[in-house]
């Protein structure tokens, strides 16, 4: 359903991602993974059809965004790392609006309204403008905006920042659900427990490289690790070990 | 409380004072220009009332009585003036001080009681609002004192006054703000701060342009007749009036009646002081949304519940554009600050045309044919002054939303015709308006200002297109500020096209006026050209702008 072919972005003489071949499956809850600055966001970028590869192509649903946007694009949901949404449109409005973007008809489509209001606690202020709202319930509405027209490929940008604890748990069976109807759900994250939990394959970028990707026990062989954590082999791989010394004596320091 | 006061006086000055270059440069230039502001309201003040008391020294004594209200009057209308100004100083100030503060949560965590923040707050609103009464009030009080040759101690009281009146405005200012929490939602406050900003704006700008014009050569008496129309410079409950009265009753010598006035006037202060320090500061204490919230939630509840009842049907779908028109024109009708500078720009526009046609006091606009051209041009450049505002930073205004918007399956064209149609709509109405005012007004009847309204109408859409399509081929979405989500660049080209689209409609406009003397086939050429120049307008940029959207990147700030 998601499928990037040798895809390399480069800004001057930076290499933002560079030749990353990805295939991710309908039904697959996939994991994104990497530093900061590592290209996650612009990789993402490049599967919404926001940037342009700058070798490579991406295909979803079979269509190359950038040759077909709007029949490649009809079949993604996005949630961009920053809900910036239309501050003087009501909750209701703003998902009226999307489904409308979308071209969503059908009597099921009010009602799809209401049910995902419901579902992450806005319908109380549904009728409010969005600018009244505080910035985990704007989260809320922009997972609530990707979902409204059901689409078949999700991908969303480090979803849970900002999220209460329960509506993370609502997301996080939302994704679950999703996934095992068959939808493919593409997620950016920095919390390794809840990719480590959910996803069904993992991927780590580092400075542009796809320097791992499988699921856990293929990660874990790969690092030869039986019983590591994806923060263990998250650190292996993408650096970070060296610091457990400076933490260990600077907190032998305070002890003494 | 002290130390936190002298703190907030340090923070002040370090930001006035410790400036390099030009910025310190600036606050100089600011400074002196204050200085000459201040050393003209005294020298015009003591000659206007030099001017009254020579008039009043020349006619018998039945006259007296009359004329000393004329002097009452004149004083009146310049602390009306003055309280104006500081009241609405201080009401902004309080706005920003006591609610969008950023050190609140800090005063709040130390340990200091909120009667002592509060106090703190107050000062800085007293602060703010004194400005006004250095650069205005008190010069002119001392100037009446010059002018009518007041004794010495009558300048003591003019700072008496000066601080009565502070503390005056101060508290009013203060207490405003419980009635503003009732009403305005603690996320709107910024916005109805620009936009109460545009309107005092556009209020002075009005005053500025249209005073002297009228004030100009008026003797003492009929400026106090002038004065006299307004009700709150003239009556005996209103604060100027006793500020007034107090200034007066000292220059003539009477200090007990002097005291008696200021007292009320301390007194009505100390009534609102007293009222802000014991409502205001538990609201502001509560918060905004602890004040006002709960009601206006209950009022939405029930807004959204009549809402649902209207019936919709099920199976609607509505097409991208006309669903992206109408938000464009939600996101413009709902933002105050929006209609403000709308409102704003439309007043500068007018003021452009009609002060030039004032002659001896009265309007007169050119008449005949003269009148239809230049109804038409004002139409034209009052649609063009909108659209620069409004349609120019259309792609621009989405700011970081262009990303979602990017991502769904809508294509360039699609967004850009979206737009030009919501912005066309809201533009469409004061087009028409004016159209049919001009049309009315000008004396060409019904006929022209109809005419005047398919002008309108046939001409909206092109404009709004343009600004649109050159707003869009270089976009400012970082600015925090929605307004200021135009570059230079977009706005030349917008300009540029503006002017080009407004010559090929000359023309036109011309030929269909000159087809009496030149054949009919004349008329038709000027009426295809306009015709065909407005759909050119109109399509053209949609067209051409929305496929080079389609092939660039949708980024909204440098990566």
């Amino acid at each position: 359903m998601i499928r990037t072919e040798g895809l390399s972005k480069t800004f001057g003489t930076r290499v933002a991602v560079e030749d990353l071949n990805l295939e991710v499956e309908p039904g697959e809850l996939f994991g994104f993974l990497g530093p900061n600055g590592a290209g996650k966001t612009t990789t993402i970028r490049l599967l919404t059809g926001l940037l342009r590869p700058t070798v490579g192509r991406v295909l979803i649903g079979g269509y190359d965004i950038h040759r077909e946007p709007v029949r490649a694009k009809a079949f993604l949901g996005y949630v961009p790392d920053q809900p910036v949404l239309y501050e003087k449109l009501t909750g209701r409005e703003f998902l009226s609006f999307m489904a409308d973007l979308y071209r969503v008809d059908g009597t099921r489509r009010d009602q799809r309204i209401g049910e995902l209001l419901e579902l992450f606690d806005l319908s109380e202020r549904g009728d409010d403008l969005i600018q009244s709202y505080s910035r985990g319930m704007k989260q809320k509405l922009a997972v609530a905006a990707a979902l409204v027209h059901e689409p078949r490929v999700l991908i969303l940008d480090e979803p849970t920042v900002g999220l209460d604890p329960r509506s993370a748990r609502v997301l996080k069976d939302v994704l679950r659900a999703l996934a095992s109807g068959g939808v493919t759900v593409f997620m950016s994250t920095h919390v390794l427990e809840i990719a480590e939990r959910m996803c069904t394959r993992v991927g780590i970028i580092d400075r542009g490289c796809l320097i791992a990707c499988g699921t856990m026990e293929e990660l874990r062989a790969q690092a030869q690790e039986d019983t590591a954590t994806l923060e263990d082999i998250f650190l292996e791989l993408t650096g970070g070990t060296e610091y457990e010394e400076v933490i260990r004596l600077l907190g032998e320091e305070t002890a003494s | 409380m002290s130390r936190l006061l002298a703190w907030k006086f340090r923070v002040f000055w370090r930001s006035v004072a410790r400036r390099s270059g030009a910025a310190a440069a600036a606050n100089l230039i600011v400074a002196l220009l204050g200085i000459l502001w201040t050393v003209a309201v005294f020298l015009g003040s003591r000659h206007l009332f030099a001017r009254v008391a020579l008039v009043m020294s020349r006619v018998p004594p039945e006259g007296g009585s009359t004329l000393a209200g004329m002097e009452s009057l004149l004083l009146s209308g310049v602390y009306l003036l003055g309280l104006t100004i500081c009241l609405f100083t201080a009401f902004g100030a309080a706005f920003v001080t006591m609610y969008s503060s950023s050190d609140l949560p800090l005063l709040f965590a130390a340990p200091l009681t909120v009667r002592q923040v509060f106090a703190v707050k107050f000062a800085e609103v007293l602060a703010a609002e004194s400005l006004w009464v250095v650069l205005l009030i008190l010069p002119a009080t001392l100037g009446y004192g010059a002018g009518v040759g007041g004794a010495w101690w009558y300048y003591l009281m003019a700072f008496l006054l000066a601080l009565i009146a502070v503390f005056l405005s101060g508290a009013v200012g203060t207490c405003l703000n419980l009635l503003a929490m009732r009403f305005i939602p603690p996320y709107r406050v910024k916005e109805l701060g620009a936009a109460l900003g545009s309107l005092l704006g556009a209020a002075f700008y009005v005053l500025s342009q249209l005073g002297p014009r009228y004030a100009a050569g008026m003797s003492p008496s009929e400026l106090a007749k002038l004065m006299g129309r307004f009700p709150l410079a003239n009556v005996g409950y209103s604060p100027a009036w006793w500020l007034a009265e107090a200034a007066r009753t000292a220059a003539h010598g009477s200090v007990n009646d002097c005291l008696a006035w200021l007292g009320l006037v301390a007194a009505c202060s100390l009534v609102f002081f007293m009222v802000s320090f014991v409502l205001v500061q538990e609201a502001f204490y509560g918060g905004w949304a602890g004040s006002g919230e709960v009601r206006r939630r209950e009022r939405r509840r029930k807004a959204a519940a009549r809402a649902s009842r209207v019936p919709r049907s099920a199976a609607r779908r509505g097409s991208p554009v006309l669903t992206l028109a109408a938000k464009e024109v939600r996101s413009i009708a709902r933002d105050m600050r929006e209609w403000a500078q709308a409102l704003y720009l439309l007043v500068v526009m007018g003021m452009a045309w009609i002060v030039p046609a004032i002659r001896n006091g009265e309007i007169r606009f050119p008449a005949g044919g003269a009148g239809s051209y230049a109804s038409l041009a004002a139409i034209y450049m009052m649609l063009a002054g909108l659209a620069t505002y409004l349609a120019l930073g259309a792609v621009g205004r989405e700011g970081e939303s262009w990303l979602l918007l990017r991502a769904t399956p809508v294509s360039g064209q699609e967004i850009l015709l979206g737009k030009v149609l919501g912005v066309t709509a809201l533009l469409v109405i004061p087009g028409l308006v004016l159209a049919l005012g001009l049309g009315l007004a000008l004396g060409g009847g019904s006929r022209a200002a109809l005419l005047a309204g398919a002008f309108a109408l046939v001409v909206a859409p092109g404009i709004t297109s343009l600004n649109v399509g050159a707003g869009a081929l270089r976009p400012v979405f970082s600015a925090r500020d929605p307004r200021k989500r135009i570059s230079s660049g977009a706005l030349l080209l917008s300009l540029a096209l503006e002017a080009g689209y407004a010559a090929v409609l000359a023309a036109g406009v011309w030929m269909m006026a000159a087809g009496s003397a030149m054949g009919i086939w004349i008329r038709i050429v000027g009426l295809v050209t306009v015709l065909g120049s407005s759909a050119c307008a109109a399509a053209a940029p949609v067209v051409l702008v929305g496929r080079y959207l389609d092939a660039r990147e949708s980024v909204v700030s440098n990566p």
